[in-house]
């Protein structure tokens, strides 16, 4: 774009080197110097970054140029030496242009290029640019770098986009239009503006766009489409569709700044041809989510239109020979991303992945097509077989439903033998499909709902009663362990039960008549008693030791009274002549037993 | 004495609700209605037989897993694996309760990668979840009575010839009555267990905090994930997925298993 000046300067260095090259050169002071042309760019625009050294036409090793990778790629690189001479002295420079192209927005300082010439470092002073889209969208920067001298108005690209808010996979056409008043030769589409979240279909155009008048805001202008393409997003929420940079090659006549110019201008018959970048506009798209109500279980995520047909190419067939299904879907939408249907075969069918083939048009306003699945089917076992109807669901954008659309069910006679297919003798055996396990019949034990063992009063039986047991079961052993280490405690444990054996004797031989042994055997019972209650010697028992004893054991004066009252009367009994009757007797057996049962509850 | 506690277990063993019993067999005629409305494929009526047993308040592993089943056949994923997990707890380790929850699972939208669990804690569970709970109760209550008979006579036969032996089988008894006793209190008092609950809304947005503001949104869970409740308010539970996300969801799209 700047080839002009430099071969200007080109010429003028292999001039200057044919007239003035025995001129001293080397007192010269070396300079460098960075400029970056042009200082304001538009974005997918071209700029120079020329480092120039004075002073020497040559440079040790190549400058050390920062890195601009950030927002620019580099295109190539030219170099030139010049030379000038006024007033007798001599001016070389050597100056080398790198050129980029512009590809993010933004102002950015270049910073110092380290250029070695002369044995010296030199280093340059930092330059800026900016990049900006409103320079491209004006058509290149109407400002004094643009050098075509195409205005805003006179060049411009805009985005049609057929709707901006749309659901999810739900096509959106987009036309890139260039509207211009200006002369455009050629053009070429620089950046397409990868737009994230989208998939793209492009719609194939004529190889020259169809060239139309139109008016835009007042004007007439030559338009054309350049791009079109269908986008289906990929999922919900607001996406830019990225802008589509153009740049457009314009025959401008303009005015010659210098005799040189016009002179290298190069063939000016026709005009200059000026590269200009101009960027659509980024446009917004609300995509909005399928409704997850009412989704059929067949859903293909398509959104638009589809028909599902079905046929086999015969009705009749014998087993082992191959059946075509053809499945044949039909419709407007993401179609080529749509996935395999589900055929539901008979288990005795073997069924071989389908053969797919597709033919998309995208002429119309609307992708639409057709996908054919092949489907070979060899039966295995002979009948009247039934290929299901194959079910697939879309969702209509237009009615904001989802539909089904399903083929009819196909009926094959399948004749001949069963087939036993055992292609290397034996195999595992098949999933034909998944479904969950049969439901539970046998008895469901049913509990209350939070219910827990606790509430069944079982529980507590068998927790507890285990429990009482062996506290019951302790207390007898502790009581058989004193009876059995403890004498006094044994004996008095056990002298109710020797007393009432005693007496029963007594009674005995009260029946027999004897008074004399009768009184003998209830006293016995009575000493004997007392001894094991005190743990003292029966034989050595004194009565009054006794009663003092059974007083500081607690024993009310009366109930000692009324058994030593009974002791004496045996005594008395035993010496005396037993006169009394049986009656009487049989009362003082009574009166006996009365005072033991008094004594031993006396105890504590 | 021996009156005394003959008394108390006749009335523990008649305490027990009679009525309850009777209630109990008219419900198992729910039951098996809706078995039969399963089997004859009249699923929405079978779903209502099953569910007005659960209505009454009563329960089991098998009544949950048939409703989760007929879920499954009426197309509500979520549900179906609400039922198998409440049937999973009654009845663990149960297989046909584990394949219909895988396959369910199969079906829902989240796919989340659970955690590496520390190997001790799935061998507690493993434990716990050992033994039906029928067996369980058996093995507990026949280890107890069985540990506390031999205990009692060796307390009152003292110095028998098979004390040794006796004392033997008590401290084995005694072993399995607590590490099965242990598992068995686990089970029945939900003693170390932690809330977990199903998601029932088809989306749901996981907040950082328990507001309802868009901005807050950390994820995004679907129906029929599992998650575990931590912290329970009037409005919103903080839950943590079994990939160990956390967030705070509004407490009505979620059911407790």
């Amino acid at each position: 774009m700047r080839g002009r000046n430099w071969v200007a300067t080109v010429f003028f260095a292999v001039a200057g080197l044919g007239v003035a090259a025995p001129c001293n050169v080397a007192a010269e002071q070396l300079e460098a110097h960075a400029s970056v042309t042009p200082s304001v760019v538009a974005l997918n625009g071209q700029f120079t970054l020329d480092v120039e050294v004075r002073g020497t036409d040559r440079m040790d090793v190549e400058p050390t140029l920062p890195d601009l990778g950030d927002f620019s790629r580099y295109l190539g690189r030219n170099s030139s030496t010049s030379m000038q001479m006024i007033n007798g002295v001599t001016t070389v420079s050597l100056t080398i242009q790198y050129g980029y192209r512009a590809i993010r927005e933004g102002t950015f300082e270049i910073g110092a290029v380290e250029v070695e010439a002369g044995g010296q470092v030199l280093r340059t002073q930092p330059v800026t640019l900016t990049v900006s889209t409103t320079a491209a969208a004006v058509g290149g920067g109407a400002g004094p770098e643009n050098p075509s001298g195409v205005g805003p108005e006179d060049l411009f690209i805009v985005a049609e986009v057929g709707s901006t808010r749309v659901y999810q996979n739900q096509p959106i056409e987009v036309s890139y239009r260039i509207f211009t008043r200006v002369n455009v030769t050629s053009f070429t589409l620089v950046n397409l503006g990868e737009s994230e979240g989208f998939w793209v279909e492009e719609v194939p155009g004529p190889q020259n766009p169809e060239v139309e008048q139109m008016v835009w805001n007042g004007q007439p202008y030559t338009t054309a489409v350049v791009r079109r393409v269908v986008l289906f997003p990929a999922g919900p929420g607001t996406k830019t569709i990225e802008s589509l940079s153009v740049e457009a090659s314009v025959r401008v006549r303009r005015r010659a700044r210098s005799v040189f110019d016009d002179f290298f201008g190069g063939g000016s018959l026709f005009g200059s041809q000026a590269p200009t970048v101009i960027v659509s506009n980024p446009v917004e798209v609300e995509v909005l989510p399928l409704p997850v109500e009412g989704r059929p279980r067949s859903f293909t995520g398509l959104v638009g239109r589809l028909n599902v047909s079905a046929a086999i190419d015969r009705s009749s067939v014998e087993t082992n020979d191959a059946v075509t299904l053809e499945l044949i879907v039909e419709g407007e939408g993401n179609l080529r991303g749509l996935a395999a249907p589900i055929v539901d075969f008979p288990g005795d069918f073997e069924a071989f992945p389908p053969e797919v083939s597709e033919a998309i048009d995208r002429t119309g306003a609307r992708v639409r097509g057709r996908k054919t699945y092949t489907y070979v089917l060899i039966p295995r076992s002979p009948g009247e077989k039934t290929i299901p109807p194959v079910e697939m669901s879309y969702f209509d954008a237009e009615s904001g439903q989802y539909a089904t659309s399903a083929s009819e069910p196909l009926r094959l006679d399948v004749t001949g033998d069963a087939v036993i297919v055992a292609p290397s003798g034996r195999a595992g055996v098949e999933t034909l499909r998944e479904d969950i396990r049969f439901i539970q019949i046998g008895p469901p034990n049913l509990g209350a709902i939070g219910g827990s063992l606790a509430d069944a009063p079982k529980f507590w039986v068998v927790a507890l009663l285990p429990l009482v047991a062996l506290v019951g079961a302790l207390g007898l052993r502790r009581h058989w362990d004193r009876l059995e280490d403890d004498v006094a405690y044994a004996r008095g444990r056990r002298a109710g039960a020797v007393a009432k054996k005693r007496l029963g004797q007594a009674r005995r031989v009260m029946a027999e008549g004897d008074a004399r042994a009768f009184y003998a055997e209830v006293e016995r019972a009575l000493r004997g008693f007392l001894a094991d209650k005190l743990n003292v010697a029966e034989a050595g028992f004194m009565s009054d030791v006794a009663e003092a004893e059974l007083r500081t054991r607690g024993v009310p004066v009366v109930v000692a009274k009324k058994y030593f009252a009974c002791l004496g009367e045996c005594d008395r009994a035993r010496f005396a002549r037993p006169s009394s009757s049986a009656e009487d007797r049989s009362e003082f057996l009574d009166r006996a037993a009365e005072a033991m049962t008094a004594v031993q509850e006396g105890f504590p | 004495m021996r009156t005394i506690v003959s008394t108390v277990i006749a009335a523990c063993v008649t305490a027990s609700p009679a009525v309850g019993a009777l209630e109990v067999v008219a419900q198992v005629e729910f039951y098996q209605e809706g078995n039969r409305q399963y089997q004859e494929g009249d699923f929405e009526n079978a779903l209502t037989s099953y569910l007005r047993l659960v209505e009454a308040g009563f329960e089991s592993g098998k009544v949950y897993y048939n409703i989760g089943n007929t879920y499954f056949k009426l197309g509500d994923v979520a549900q179906s694996i609400l039922y198998y997990e409440r049937a999973r707890r009654l009845l663990p380790g149960d297989e046909d309760v584990q394949a219909n929850l895988d396959l369910a699972r199969s079906l829902t939208v989240d796919e989340i990668e659970p955690l590496p669990r520390f190997w001790l804690f799935s061998a507690v569970e493993w434990w716990v979840d050992l033994l039906p709970r029928t067996l369980l109760i058996a093995v507990v209550a026949a280890s107890y009575l069985v540990g506390t008979s031999i205990v009692l006579l060796l307390i009152l036969k003292r110095g028998a010839p098979v004390a040794a032996w006796g004392k033997r089988i008590a401290l084995a008894c005694g072993v399995v009555f607590l590490l099965l006793g242990l598992n068995l209190a686990v089970r029945e008092f939900e003693v170390g267990r932690a809330q977990e609950a199903v998601v029932l809304e088809p989306q749901v947005d996981v907040m950082s905090a328990p507001l309802d503001d868009e901005a807050l949104t950390i994820f995004t869970v679907h129906e029929g994930t599992k998650v575990r409740i931590d912290r329970l308010s009037e409005e919103w539970a903080e839950v943590a997925l079994e990939d160990g996300r956390v967030g705070w969801v509004p407490v009505g799209v979620l059911e407790a298993i």
